[in-house]
C-alpha cells in the first residue's frame, strides 16, 4: 500500500515537472519573440 | 525562520523584488509623465494624474480575474511566473523613449501581469501554512512576508533616484524590470518547496463558476466600459473616468443583486461589508494621492536641500540631485508651477533658473554657478514603508494595551478611527500650505514626512485587517466574491484619487485642495460612526467584535 502511494506521488511529481518544463519553454520562447518584435518595432 | 515552511524565504524574496519593481515604477511614474526638462513625456499634470489614477485602479482590478483563472485553470505557480514575466516586460517597455504606443502597451502588460502575480503569491503562501504543523505560524508568516513588501518598497526609490539622475529615465524603468526578473528567478529556484502547495480550491456549493462570472459580470463591465469611453464628450471629466464609472455599474449592480438574492440571515453581513467598502473607497482616494498630488508637492513646494552631513556622502556616491543655479532654457512655469503651451501645444520655454529655485529667494540660493544638493523627489515615497515598519509594532502594542483594559475598539470602530487619523494628516498638509504662503516659499520637508507619518497610522488602523475581516464576515459560499468586492473598492478609490489629483492645478490656493480631502475623509468617518452601533451588532453576532 505504502509503496503504491510513494510510486503514485513520484509519478505525479514527474508529470508536474514535465508540464512545468513545457510551460517555461513556451513562456521563454514567447518572451524572446516579443522582445525581438519590440526591438524591430521601436528601435529598428 | 527555521520553524517556518522551507518555501517562505523564496516567496519572501520573490515578493520583495516584485514590490521593488512596482514601487520603483510608481515612485517616478508621475515625475516621468510631467517632466518637460530631462527627457520625460511633458504631459500636463491633470492628464498625467488621470493616467496614474486609471493605471493604479486597473492594477487593483485585474487580481480579481487573475485569482479566478489561477484557481480554476492555470494553477498558482504558473500564474505567478506568467504575471512576473509580463510585469518585467512591461517595465522594460516603459524604458522605450518617445513612443506612446510602447508606453500604453507597457501599462496594459503591467496591469495584466499584476493580475496574475499579486493575488496568487499570497494564496500560495497561505497554502504553505495549511499543513497542521505550520498552522499556528500563519500570522507570523504573513508578517514576515509583509516585511519583504516594505523592504522592497523602501529601497527601490534610492535606486530610482540614482539611475534617473546619473543615466536617465529609461535606466530607472529598466531596473524595475530587472528587479522583477530577479524575483521570477528566485521563485523558480525555490520551486520544489511549494510544488505541494499549488492545490486548487474545490468549488463550494453555490459558488459561481468562471463562465457565469465572465458572462454576467465581466463581459457587461467591459461592454459598458467601452461604451463609456466612446460616448461623445465627457460625462465625468475624461474618457477614462467615463469608461471606469460606466464599467463599474454592472459590477456594483451585481453586488446589489447578490444582496437582493441572499438568504435573510446572510443579508446583514453582506450589507455591513458593502457599507464598509463604500467608506474605504474614500480612504484610498486620499491615500493614493501620494503618487500624484503629494509628489507634486514634494517636487516643487518642499525644501529638498540635504543637510551638509548627508549631502557630502550622498554626493560621493552621486546620490544627491545636483541642481545648478544658473540660467538655461527651462519650461516656463507660473506661480503655481503650471506649464504654459503655445498655439501648437508645445510647452513654452524661457531662459531662467532651474524651476526648483523659483520659490527660493535669491539671497538663499547657492552662489551663481554652484549647485544645491537635493534629496530626490521619489525618496519621499520611501517614507510610508519606513513608517509602516516602525509603527506597526507600536500600533499592535497600543491595541493590546487597550484590549487588556477591555477598551479595544471594534473592527468597524478601528476603521472609523483610521479615517479620522487620515483626515488629520490632510490638516498637516493644509498647515504646510499656510506656513509656506501657498508655495511662495518652500515648506520644510518635515511637513510632508509628518503627513506621511500620520496617514500611515490611519492606514494601519484600516488596511491590514481588511481582507481577514472580509474572509470572516462574508457568507462562506461567496467569500471569494466579497474579497473581490474589497479589491473593487480599493480600485474605485484609486481611480477617484486620480480624479481628485487632476484638480490640483485648478486650485490657486493649494490649501483648498487639501481641505477637499479633509472634508471627504471627515464625511466618510461621520457616516461610519453613524452606522457604528448597527455594524458592531452584526460583527458581534459573527463573533468579530
Amino acid at each position: 500500500m505504502a509503496k503504491q502511494k510513494i510510486s503514485r506521488q513520484r509519478s505525479s511529481s514527474v508529470k508536474d515537472r514535465e508540464e512545468m518544463r513545457k510551460f517555461l519553454t513556451i513562456l521563454v520562447i514567447a518572451t524572446l519573440a516579443l522582445m525581438i518584435l519590440m526591438y524591430f518595432i521601436f528601435a529598428g | 525562520m527555521r520553524n517556518h515552511p522551507s518555501g517562505l524565504p523564496f516567496l519572501f524574496f520573490t515578493e520583495m523584488w516584485e514590490r521593488f519593481g512596482y514601487y520603483l515604477m510608481i515612485g517616478i511614474f508621475m515625475l516621468y509623465m510631467t517632466d518637460a526638462q530631462h527627457g520625460g513625456m511633458a504631459l500636463d499634470r491633470d492628464v498625467a494624474s488621470d493616467i496614474f489614477g486609471t493605471f493604479i485602479a486597473l492594477v487593483y482590478l485585474t487580481p480579481f480575474i487573475g485569482g479566478l483563472l489561477a484557481d480554476k485553470l492555470l494553477g498558482f505557480r504558473r500564474s505567478i511566473i506568467l504575471g512576473g514575466v509580463l510585469m518585467g516586460i512591461g517595465y522594460l517597455m516603459l524604458a522605450i523613449p518617445d513612443s506612446p504606443v510602447a508606453f500604453y502597451s507597457a501599462l496594459g502588460v503591467m496591469i495584466l501581469g499584476n493580475g496574475f502575480f499579486k493575488p496568487n503569491i499570497s494564496v500560495l503562501l497561505g497554502n504553505l501554512y495549511n499543513e497542521e504543523r505550520y498552522k499556528s505560524l500563519k500570522d507570523t508568516g504573513y508578517n514576515i512576508f509583509y516585511m519583504g513588501i516594505n523592504i522592497g518598497a523602501f529601497v527601490c526609490n534610492f535606486f530610482a533616484a540614482w539611475l534617473r539622475h546619473n543615466i536617465g529615465w529609461g535606466a530607472a524603468f529598466a531596473a524595475a524590470g530587472v528587479g522583477m526578473f530577479i524575483g521570477v528567478i528566485v521563485f523558480l529556484v525555490g520551486m520544489k518547496h511549494y510544488r505541494h502547495a499549488d492545490v486548487r480550491k474545490e468549488s463550494a456549493a453555490g459558488e459561481m463558476g468562471v463562465g457565469r462570472m465572465l458572462s454576467s459580470v465581466l463581459l457587461p463591465a467591459i461592454v459598458t466600459g467601452i461604451a463609456g469611453w466612446m460616448i461623445p464628450g465627457n460625462v465625468f471629466g475624461t474618457d477614462s473616468t467615463d469608461a471606469f464609472v460606466f464599467g463599474s455599474m454592472p459590477v456594483i449592480g451585481f453586488y446589489l443583486w447578490i444582496l437582493w438574492k441572499a438568504k435573510a440571515e446572510d443579508k446583514p453581513r453582506i450589507k455591513s461589508l458593502l457599507a464598509i467598502y463604500a467608506v474605504v473607497i474614500v480612504f484610498w482616494a486620499v491615500f493614493k494621492q501620494n503618487g500624484t498630488a503629494l509628489t507634486t508637492w514634494a517636487e516643487f513646494y518642499t525644501d529638498r536641500t540635504l543637510p551638509e552631513w548627508v549631502a557630502a556622502p550622498a554626493r560621493a556616491i552621486n546620490m544627491a540631485q545636483e541642481v545648478k543655479n544658473d540660467t538655461s532654457l527651462v519650461p516656463k512655469y507660473d506661480s503655481q508651477f503650471r506649464t504654459t503651451r503655445d498655439a501648437e501645444g508645445n510647452i513654452v520655454k524661457e531662459a531662467n533658473v532651474d524651476p526648483y529655485f523659483l520659490n527660493i529667494p535669491e539671497s538663499e540660493r547657492p552662489p551663481k554657478g554652484s549647485s544645491a544638493s537635493l534629496i530626490s523627489t521619489e525618496i519621499f515615497q520611501s517614507v510610508n514603508p519606513f513608517f509602516v515598519v516602525v509603527l506597526t509594532p507600536l500600533v499592535i502594542i497600543f491595541f493590546s494595551w487597550l484590549r487588556r483594559r477591555g477598551k479595544e475598539p471594534t473592527t468597524p470602530a478601528k476603521i472609523g478611527w483610521g479615517l479620522v487619523v487620515s483626515a488629520l494628516s490632510t490638516l498637516v498638509t493644509v498647515a504646510a500650505v499656510y506656513f509656506c504662503h501657498n508655495g511662495a516659499e518652500k515648506a520644510s520637508a518635515w511637513w510632508l514626512i509628518g503627513a506621511y507619518g500620520v496617514i500611515t497610522v490611519g492606514e494601519l488602523c484600516l488596511s491590514p485587517m481588511g481582507l481577514s475581516m472580509v474572509s470572516k464576515m462574508a457568507p462562506p459560499h461567496i467569500v471569494g466574491l466579497m474579497m473581490g468586492g474589497w479589491q473593487l473598492a480599493t480600485s474605485l478609490g484609486n481611480k477617484l484619487s486620480g480624479v481628485l489629483a487632476t484638480m490640483w492645478d485648478r486650485y490657486d490656493n493649494k490649501a483648498d485642495f487639501f481641505w477637499v480631502n479633509f472634508v471627504l475623509l471627515t464625511l466618510a468617518a461621520a457616516a461610519l460612526f453613524l452606522l457604528l452601533r448597527w455594524l458592531n451588532r452584526i460583527f458581534r453576532e459573527q463573533g468579530l467584535s
